[in-house]
């Protein structure tokens, strides 16, 4: 258990740096391409993975006596980076907003790239018409693989109501790429 | 089941209606064969989930300076179990002084309860309990 996620909280909790390092290292990228699908804005996103391990750091003494299994902490990673995007979000301020990088494929000819890419911008455009909260359900089941129950704690709702916002994403953006073909 | 609810459930259940709950798998397999609406929806899902899976954001982050930006916060202050169990001591001596003192309050002195039963019972028997 010397290298898992509960036993680096554990050393955290006591002031470890490095393990803290492992901890941030492990779970950067992730968070970091959580937030970006949320905010559509890099910088931003900077700014909430810094915030997400900020709390992490310093709240990590607490973790044992508020009775939270280690184990839960990427999960618990995944919520507040969640709800700091989501929080961000909605203050008012301009943002530049910044497509994903475009698919290349070497194998394919010049056709099939421009198909290929006008097919992500409409995608992208659809994505960025969702309300954050749909945008965010989206990100936590197709990029970061969780279950509608982990989707749900991140996003602090019922399975339900996961539920009812992944539907709706998912109608909005699979219209966008039905009128692609049309 | 019509092609308007095969699309509904799709947009519920997910790009795979072999997955579906099993009830459904064989009405979807027939809305597939004869629906070019369903089947178009169906793409439709499945390109929205390839290009999704293409297009997660992927950035270089400054590992080092995100671990040490933020280890330079101090941790939150420890509490040690004895520290926290002598809260919580505290906190239920109070409560239970706090019951105590009611308690004694409104109730009354033992002595004079039994003597009050005993001539109670003295009264109506009228014999010697002794």
């Amino acid at each position: 258990m010397g290298d898992t996620d509960d036993a680096l909280v554990l050393q955290v909790a006591r002031g470890d740096r490095l393990a803290f390092a492992r901890l941030v290292e492990r779970h950067g990228a992730r968070l970091m391409a959580l937030a970006v699908r949320i905010t559509r804005n890099r910088a931003l996103a900077e700014e909430i993975v810094q915030e997400t391990f900020t709390r992490a750091w310093t709240q990590a003494p607490n973790w044992q006596l508020k009775g939270e299994p280690a184990r839960a902490f990427s999960g618990w990673l995944s919520r507040v980076a969640t709800n700091l995007a989501i929080d961000q979000l909605r203050k008012p301020r301009s943002l530049p907003i910044e497509d994903a990088p475009e698919p290349v494929d070497p194998t394919a000819d010049a056709v099939d790239v421009l198909i290929a890419r006008q097919k992500l911008s409409r995608l992208q455009a659809a994505l960025a018409t969702l309300p954050p909260r749909q945008r965010a359900a989206i990100a936590l089941t197709y990029d970061q693989g969780l279950s509608n129950i982990e989707g749900a704690a991140a996003l602090e709702t019922s399975v339900g109501a996961f539920e009812l916002l992944l539907v709706r994403a998912r109608r909005a953006l699979r219209i966008a790429m039905t009128e692609d073909e049309a | 089941m019509r092609e308007e609810q095969f699309i509904a459930l799709l947009d519920e259940l997910g790009r795979d209606p072999a997955a579906w709950p099993a009830h459904l798998r064989e009405d979807a397999r027939a809305v597939l064969a004869g629906s070019a609406k369903a089947r178009a929806a169906l793409a439709a899902m499945h390109e929205m989930e390839r290009l999704l899976a293409l297009s997660v954001p992927a950035a270089a982050l400054d590992i080092g300076a995100i671990a040490a930006n933020a280890a330079r916060q101090p941790q939150g202050q420890r509490h040690s179990v004895g520290s926290v169990l002598r809260k919580v001591s505290f906190g239920a001596l109070g409560v239970m002084a706090l019951a105590a003192g009611i308690l004694v309050g409104m109730t009354p002195p033992s002595g004079t309860a039994i003597v009050g039963s005993v001539k109670m019972a003295l009264n109506a028997g009228g014999t010697d309990v002794w």
